[in-house]
This record gives C-alpha cells, sequence and structure tokens, in this order.
C-alpha cells in the first residue's frame, strides 16, 4: 500500500511535519528523495562526512558508537522520528553509525531542507535540541561507566601484577637462599679426601635438588685412621639437609673430640670411638628432633689403613659392598641397628672386617639403585654389582666416574641424587 | 587409601606407590584415622610395591602415635623388595610385621 503512496502523503502521515502547511509539505516532498536499508545496513559510519537529514518512513535505526573498539548501543529511532541531524546542525562529521535495525525506508532531507524544517517548526527545533542534550548525556554517561569498569578491570591487574611480582620476588628470594645454603652444605663435605698410604678413596655426591639428605664424609683422625661415612636424610630438600648437618656435625665433633680417642694417654680402641661417636649423634638428635620423627641411615667405618682393618657400624643404611678376587667374590657390611635419630640411648654394636689388597668397598645410597629410567625402572643392585665387577681394574675415582656415567646414562637425563665413596 | 574396621582392629590398604607425592596424598588422613581409633591399627601393604624414605617416616610418626594413645600399628603383607628395606633400614625392629592380614588379626585376637 505505501509503495502507492506519494512522498507528500508519506510526510503528511509523520506528525513532525504538523507544522507544516500542505503547500510547503508540497515543496519539501519535492525535494526529498528516498533511501532503502535492509536490515543490518549502516546508514552512515561514525567520522564520516555529511550534511543530510533523515525522516524515518517506515523501519527503526539504531545509533551505535564505539568505546575502546567495543559497540555501544546510544538508542533506537523509529518510524516517524528524524535521525542524521547532528551533522548538519554542527557541521561536523557523523559523531556516531547508524544501521538499520530492521528493512527501512527514510526519506533523505538535504541541509536546505532541513533548514527549512527547522525553522518553519519551533516546537521541533527545540525537540531537537532536547534529544541532542540527552544523547550528549546519555553518551558521557557510558563513557563514563565503560571507563570505571575500564579502571576497575586495571586497578585489578594491577593488583594482580603487583602480587605476581611480589610472588616473584620471593620466590628469587628463596632460589637466592637456596644457593647460598647450596654452597653452604658443600662445606659439610670434606674439603679434601685423604688419601692413605696404599689406598685410593674417591667420592662424589649430587642432589636431586638444590641441597639434600645424602652425604658422605671422610673423617682423619690421629694414626692416619679415616672414618668412612655414607648416610642418607629422610626425604629431600632443605628438611633433609638440616638433618644432615645436625647429624654429620655431631658425628665429626664426636669423632675427634679428644675425650674419644685418649684414655690415659693412649687412643681408645676403634670400636669405642665409633660406637661412642654414633651413640652421641643419634641419642643428641633423638633426644633434641625426636618430633620431627626424622632419621639419618648411616654407615661408620673406622679404617686402619696400615693392617686394613675396618670397625663399623651400620645404622639402618644400604649396605656397603666389597667386592674381592677381581670381581669373583662379593659380601655386604649388613645393617645392624636403625637409623640415627629414632630411639634415644640407643647402643651399638661395632662389627670389624678385614679388607685385603685389591679388595673395593664400595658405600652408596639408594640415589644410585633407585635411580628410574623414563619407563620408571630402576636402575637395580644387579646392574650396579655387574658394573662393579666389570671394573674392579678401575682407579677409585675412575670407577666413581664410570658409576655416575652408567646411572645418568641410565635415567637418560632424569637427575637423581647419587653418592657414592668407594675406596681400596 | 581404603579404611575398613574389622572386629576392633582398623585395616588401613595403602596405596601402591608410597614415594614423596603417594605420602603426600595420604599422610594426614592417616594420621587422623588412626589416631580417632585410638587402639589396634593394621596396614596393609600387600598392593605397596615402592616405599621411599618419608613412606618409613610416616608409619614412623604413626607407630609412635598410637602407641602413645596405648594402640598399636602393625604391617602385613609386604612384598619382597618392600621387606628387603624394612630389613635393611631395621624398621622391621620396630613394627611387628605378618606375612597377611588373617595372620595379623589372628595376632591382634590372641591379646
Amino acid at each position: 500500500m505505501t509503495m502507492t503512496m506519494t512522498m507528500f502523503e508519506r510526510l503528511r502521515k509523520i506528525p513532525i511535519f504538523d507544522g507544516f502547511s500542505d503547500a510547503d509539505l508540497q515543496r519539501l516532498a519535492g525535494n526529498v528523495t528516498e533511501r532503502h536499508l535492509k536490515a543490518g545496513e549502516v546508514l552512515f559510519n561514525q567520522g564520516d562526512e555529511g550534511t543530510d537529514t533523515f525522516a524515518i518512513l517506515d523501519g527503526a535505526l539504531e545509533v551505535v558508537t564505539f568505546v575502546d573498539g567495543e559497540e555501544i548501543r546510544l538508542e533506537v529511532r523509529l518510524t516517524g522520528e528524524i535521525i542524521g541531524e547532528m551533522a548538519p546542525i554542527d557541521n561536523s562529521p557523523r559523531s556516531a553509525m547508524v544501521r538499520a535495525v530492521r528493512d527501512s525506508d527514510l526519506a533523505v532531507l538535504n541541509l536546505e531542507s532541513f533548514y527549512s524544517l527547522l525553522l518553519s517548526d519551533s516546537v521541533l527545533a527545540v525537540e531537537m535540541l532536547k534529544r541532542g542534550t540527552a544523547r550528549l548525556r546519555s553518551t558521557s554517561q557510558q563513557m563514563i561507566t565503560g571507563l570505571e569498569l575500564k579502571n576497575t578491570e586495571l586497578l585489578k591487574a594491577y593488583e594482580d601484577l603487583k602480587a605476581a611480582q611480589a610472588e616473584l620476588i620471593h620466590y628469587n628470594r628463596i632460589q637466592e637462599e637456596l644457593s647460598v645454603a647450596r654452597r653452604i652444605q658443600k662445606f659439610f663435605l670434606p674439603r679434601k679426601i685423604p688419601q692413605p698410604e696404599g689406598w685410593q678413596i674417591a667420592a662424589f655426591n649430587r642432589g636431586a635438588q638444590a641441597i639434600g639428605g645424602d652425604f658422605f664424609d671422610c673423617i682423619e683422625l690421629p694414626g692416619s685412621r679415616v672414618g668412612l661415612v655414607v648416610a642418607d636424610a629422610c626425604g629431600k630438600g632443605v628438611p633433609a639437609a638440616m638433618f644432615v648437618a645436625l647429624t654429620r656435625s655431631l658425628l665429626r665433633a664426636s669423632s675427634q673430640a679428644p675425650w674419644a680417642f685418649q684414655q690415659d694417654g693412649d687412643f681408645l680402641n676403634l670400636d669405642t670411638i665409633v660406637t661412642g661417636a654414633l651413640w652421641f649423634t643419634n641419642d643428641y638428635t633423638a633426644r633434641e628432633h625426636g618430633e620431627s620423627n626424622m632419621f639419618v641411615t648411616m654407615f661408620y667405618g673406622l679404617l686402619e689403613p696400615s693392617k686394613g682393618r675396618l670397625t663399623f657400624v651400620n645404622a639402618g643404611h644400604n649396605p656397603p659392598l666389597i667386592i674381592s678376587d677381581g670381581g669373583e667374590q662379593m659380601r655386604e657390611l649388613e645393617s645392624t641397628s636403625l637409623p640415627v635419630g629414632i630411639i634415644e640411648e640407643q647402643v651399638y654394636e661395632a662389627h670389624e672386617t678385614v679388607l685385603n689388597i685389591g679388595d673395593i668397598l664400595v658405600g652408596f645410597s639408594d640415589g644410585v639403585t633407585e635411580a628410574m629410567n623414563p619407563r620408571g625402572q630402576p636402575y637395580g643392585d644387579e646392574r650396579f654389582v655387574a658394573l662393579l665387577r666389570e671394573h674392579t681394574d678401575a682407579s677409585a675415582v675412575d670407577l666413581v666416574s664410570l658409576i655416575v656415567e652408567s646411572i645418568d646414562d641410565y635415567a637418560a637425563g632424569a637427575p637423581r641424587q647419587t653418592i657414592s665413596p668407594c675406596w681400596w | 587409601m581404603d579404611v575398613e574396621q574389622v572386629g576392633d582392629v582398623l585395616v588401613i590398604k595403602l596405596p601402591s606407590r608410597l614415594d614423596a607425592v603417594g605420602v603426600a596424598a595420604i599422610e594426614n588422613k592417616l594420621s587422623e584415622t588412626t589416631a580417632a581409633h585410638k587402639g589396634k591399627a593394621l596396614a596393609d601393604m600387600s598392593g605397596v610395591d615402592f616405599v621411599a624414605s618419608l613412606a618409613l617416616r610416616m608409619l614412623l610418626t604413626n607407630l609412635k602415635a598410637v602407641q602413645s594413645l596405648g594402640g598399636d600399628l602393625r604391617l602385613c603383607g609386604l612384598q619382597p623388595q618392600i621387606s628387603e628395606i624394612f630389613r635393611k633400614s631395621r624398621f622391621d625392629t620396630l613394627f611387628k610385621i605378618y606375612d597377611d592380614c588373617q595372620s595379623a588379626l589372628e595376632g591382634y585376637a590372641a591379646e
């Protein structure tokens, strides 16, 4: 039906032209053109040049602006309303985008027609002024709300960033402290490994973490005796390292204290030194730190190099191995007591064995035999023993390197703690 | 970790891998359970195929705790390699260890 209506008839139906006489409206109708928009089609974009104004004959159009690339719909104008009136008023580019919400028919008013419209109807002019002002307020308010939202987001992001930064600083401080602790822990290993005449002693220690619970010691005692220690505090990392520091110091100090070897001017026998030092270390640790339920497995052997006599106590540690006869024979120095730190007033009994020329004594922690390959299978006792038997002619230093290499090959880069004091 | 009560004995079935992660996963629940029970407890280790030193520590902690409450924590069903670890560390002297649950329960019942 609208198809058959003339532009004059269509404009006449629009209330804003009520103030126009038929003659004036006829003249206006002669000056306007018609434009059709499909739903979603853009009439003009924000920033476009243009001075045309549009009367909506039939349809709906939305006014859209952008804040930070995000669309904000300012308003929707419907049939009978004017749209696009701001640019001709202030002679500036379009302040917002206008897009058809549904299929729409528009009457296009050029600058002259629009002004004649405004001048002919002061009510209409005031109405437009009101609309313009209202839209300005609405736009400002929406932009302020948008900015406030953004501001809240930014503040939160800033708080998150500050928290992450604080965490990073905290983390770096811990890393620094760990690296200092690692340097300190090195001093809990012997500065040099004694090499009594006719013997070779070598050792290696590498933690699975920065600091850890495995350690060895070679305690030089009067009469060229050497205290050989291999130990493993339960767990890993800082708690284990604290018990390493504690028990290593106690054992070394009580082994080297003058009262440990002298009685009426003579050295105490080896049994008494070994069992006394272990008794003291265990009793102190269990009494003072028993509530931690931490413990340290410890092998402590005193070697008398001239005789090849080894007096030892194995407190819950992996039995050290003695390989003899070029790999033909092997025996273990079995554990006879609980680890250090569990029961107070534990009495230790010393055992004795003799190392002959060509014998190899190997002490190690479970980091050696429990090193895992990528499939989660342990290196294992058998592989370890086979390696030792195969290399009985290697020097102590070479043997230690061979063990480390073999484990590293097996574990294919997965770092594990290994410790292997060796001597013969 | 499954827990069931058989008569007056709390039977706790320990998971297969008692490494640092495995221990951390059950440590608290185990202490809470045994502390709440107070009396006779039995750790069924037949499913355990790996124990780290931290697992020994966890068992020791629980043993001390239940013993101080007048109870006990016993072990059963140790696989050969686990038995070997208990032997080497002499932890076998701290715990009463049985071949299987049945004999452990009978041991408790006979007292």
